[in-house]
């Protein structure tokens, strides 16, 4: 089963590190550095989980969460909204995100809470 | 001298009077023509008896039929002189009649008594003139005694009162009698000792004036007096008099002067408080002319009454422009209307006003003031208030909310910034951590590295702590508040920290577990603090306690550890800002930020924190929440 895991940062740093350890764990990575045409992606790339970043450009990462969970086709697929911001909390609630990541993180938390999502 | 009969019977006929006789037997003898006329019944010779009944004689008051005692021929032919003794007859005709009557008992040459003989005048219009004088003189008198003035009528030469009206009683409280029977001297010792001597030479002066300007001199101009006249009851009031020449002698010198005297006690106390609030109104302008402030009087109908010297200089407006609504032409157009009716809403209810805005000065510019104003009570009513100028304070308050608005763009954008770096450098750190220990060849590698990333943890906690702690001071920190157990958090916390330290064990003495409504991170990020203090405080211990009970009805989290303790006169300082204990600057690192934010976290849940220690020994540090919903568990 080819899990597909979506990350979109505009840090490739943070790209490259994610995809590191999400390779370690046995996740196809796709990697975004913006959010744009976002439902096209999405579609194309067929993912089972997404992770979004708050500062995306262009329109920002609630606001593209907010997209894809409108749309009936991918609203079930979980995305973990991480950010640098103290009140990523509520971030992810205002975005529609199924849980959170706050930065810095932990390789450690990364990967429960992605792991989390495993039998998806 | 003899007269012929016919003579004096001719006499008798032509007299005005009447004449009537009777003789020494007491029968009428002689009526002449106008006794006749006067009764319009002729002479019968009537016993005395019958006269009063025949010829209708009658007391002057008409109250009855003379009696025979008192009809004058009878008396005068007994021999009583009569004189002048008024009566009434009616004539058959109805008419009634007054009279004087004379006359006397007639004796011939040898003494020897002939009769009696009556002179009978008509004073019938006499009597109605007199009668008519009486009415005008009682019609003057009521005038004079319902005229609220005292007048009186005195002679200046002996200082007696021809005349005094009965105002005097209610003037001062002494008949009219009594005024009459003192005299001048009498009324003299009423008036009051301080005003006396003033009056005295006054009315002096008067007469002199009247009698040197004669003839041109207007006798019915007054010469006005006002003083203090003693009333009999004791007490002093003000009078005011009106006096004028009433009459001249030969020598067309003042003899007697007409006063009225009224009674202005009222007007005159209200004069006297007049003046005195007139003083204190001139005094307390001179002192609002020297108060730094600009001060403002409103009456009770909300019009402008008054505004100070501070006041005319910093607007460039007149006392007079000022004053109704002309103080309106220096509020700013964008403050006036508003504040108006702010300031007419506490008015009507009379609540002080308090208000900011804008006050163009004489230079043009606007600057800002504090109005500060309470209502007056008795006797002025309205509001009294002033003016600081605030403009100052104002600019930088509002400097200030830019300041504060560019640092938590600030905040925000350095918070980003700041984390970003260390995302990347934490991950990929412990990325080749997890990499290095797995292969043994690598352990010096592995040791670095590790080293490398406590750096980085300490890094990321001290930027966090900065980051906080502007929060707090802007007033930003916000709690997330949820429901969740206390085990479960320390549980958490603890767990954390077992990373952290290979030296120290942490035993959890959990004697409760209860649900607590609070923010649980910050709740984390407290007992965190407090395990990070323990560790690095006791470098030479070896283990930490973590313990949850409750007391005074709430759940007390403790950290204790056994390490080197905190001096007692730093204790008061632990929880302040940037403090750090002096000893450990340079062995132990941290802001000395950790303490204070934990702080505030426990205040912000309305709980307590405080620290137990012992120098050489250890500390304990705890914290308190309320509980408001606990469901305690075991």
């Amino acid at each position: 089963m080819d899990k597909k895991i979506l990350v979109f940062d505009d840090d490739e740093d943070i790209l490259l590190l994610s995809s590191y350890l999400l390779e370690e764990m046995g996740w196809q990575v796709h990697t975004r550095t913006n959010c744009n045409s976002i439902v096209e992606i999405v579609k194309k790339v067929k993912p089972s989980v997404i992770m979004m970043d708050n500062w995306i450009p262009d329109i920002g990462g609630i606001a593209a969460t907010q997209i894809i969970k409108a749309e009936p086709e991918f609203k079930l697929i979980p995305v973990i909204f991480f950010s640098a911001n103290n009140d990523i909390k509520n971030l992810a609630l205002q975005a529609g995100a199924d849980t959170y990541l706050s930065k810095p993180f932990d390789i450690s938390v990364f990967e429960k809470v992605v792991n989390s999502f495993n039998n998806q | 001298m003899n007269f012929d009969n016919n003579f004096l019977q001719a006499v008798f006929q032509n007299m005005a009077d009447g004449i009537v006789a009777c003789d020494e037997n007491g029968t009428l003898i002689f009526f002449n023509d106008a006794l006749e006329k006067m009764h319009g019944i002729p002479l019968q010779p009537l016993p005395p008896e019958d006269w009063a009944k025949k010829y209708n004689l009658y007391y002057p008051d008409g109250s009855g039929l003379l009696k025979k005692e008192d009809v004058p021929l009878y008396k005068a032919w007994k021999g009583e002189k009569v004189d002048h003794q008024e009566m009434m007859i009616i004539s058959n005709e109805g008419q009634r009649k007054y009279m004087y009557a004379n006359g006397n008992q007639l004796k011939d040459s040898d003494g020897k008594v002939i009769g009696a003989v009556i002179n009978m005048h008509d004073i019938t219009d006499i009597n109605e003139t007199n009668k008519k004088l009486n009415e005008i003189r009682h019609f003057i008198e009521q005038i004079s005694d319902l005229t609220p003035g005292l007048i009186t009528v005195f002679n200046v030469t002996n200082g007696v009162y021809r005349y005094v009206n009965n105002a005097a009683k209610t003037i001062l409280g002494y008949t009219a009698q009594e005024f009459l029977n003192g005299g001048f001297e009498f009324v003299v010792s009423l008036v009051h000792s301080e005003d006396v001597q003033k009056i005295l030479e006054q009315n002096q002066k008067a007469i002199i004036n009247a009698n040197e300007k004669y003839p041109d001199y207007n006798d019915n101009d007054a010469v006005e007096f006002e003083y203090r006249m003693k009333h009999k009851n004791g007490s002093y009031i003000w009078v005011h008099t009106y006096g004028v020449v009433f009459g001249r002698d030969t020598n067309h010198c003042v003899e007697e002067i007409l006063n009225i005297t009224v009674d202005i006690t009222e007007r005159k106390n209200a004069e006297i408080k007049a003046e005195q609030s007139k003083i204190s109104e001139d005094y307390f302008r001179d002192l609002a002319d020297q108060s730094p402030f600009m001060i403002w009087k409103v009456n009770e109908k909300g019009l402008c009454t008054y505004v100070n010297k501070p006041w005319c200089d910093f607007t460039g407006l007149s006392f007079k422009d000022s004053l109704n609504f002309g103080w309106r032409k220096a509020i700013h157009p964008d403050d006036g209307e508003s504040e108006y009716i702010k300031f007419m809403n506490c008015f009507n209810e009379l609540k002080p006003y308090h208000s900011k805005f804008r006050v163009k000065t004489i230079s043009g510019d606007y600057r800002w003031v504090l109005a500060q104003s309470n209502p007056l009570k008795q006797p002025d009513k309205g509001y009294l208030g002033s003016l600081t100028d605030i403009t100052e304070q104002e600019d930088a308050q509002q400097a200030t909310k830019v300041l504060m608005q560019k640092k938590d763009e600030f905040m925000s954008i350095a918070s980003h910034e700041l984390k970003t770096p260390i995302t990347s450098m934490k991950a990929a750190l412990q990325i080749v951590q997890r990499i290095s220990g797995k292969n043994k060849k690598d352990s010096q590698l592995h040791s670095f590295i590790t080293l490398a990333n406590n750096q980085v943890n300490k890094l990321s906690v001290l930027i966090e702590d900065l980051l906080d702690v502007t929060k707090i001071q802007a007033g930003k920190m916000e709690l997330n508040k949820n429901d969740f157990e206390s085990t479960e958090l320390i549980k958490e916390c603890i767990s954390q920290y077992r990373f952290d330290s290979n030296i120290h064990k942490i035993i959890f003495k959990q004697n409760v577990n209860v649900t607590i409504s609070g923010d649980k991170e910050r709740l984390a990020q407290v007992i965190a603090n407090f395990l990070s203090n323990a560790i690095k405080y006791s470098p030479e211990a070896d283990k930490i306690i973590v313990a949850s009970e409750i007391t005074d009805n709430s759940l007390k989290v403790s950290v204790t550890d056994f390490g080197i303790g905190i001096p007692e006169n730093n204790i008061k300082y632990i929880f302040d800002r940037f403090f750090r204990v002096e000893k450990s600057s340079q062995k132990f690192s941290g802001l000395g930020l950790g303490l204070f934010i934990s702080a505030q976290i426990i205040e912000k849940h309305n709980g307590k924190i405080g620290v137990n220690s012992k120098e050489g020994q250890g500390s304990t540090f705890w914290f308190t929440i309320p509980c408001n919903n606990f469901l305690q568990k075991q």
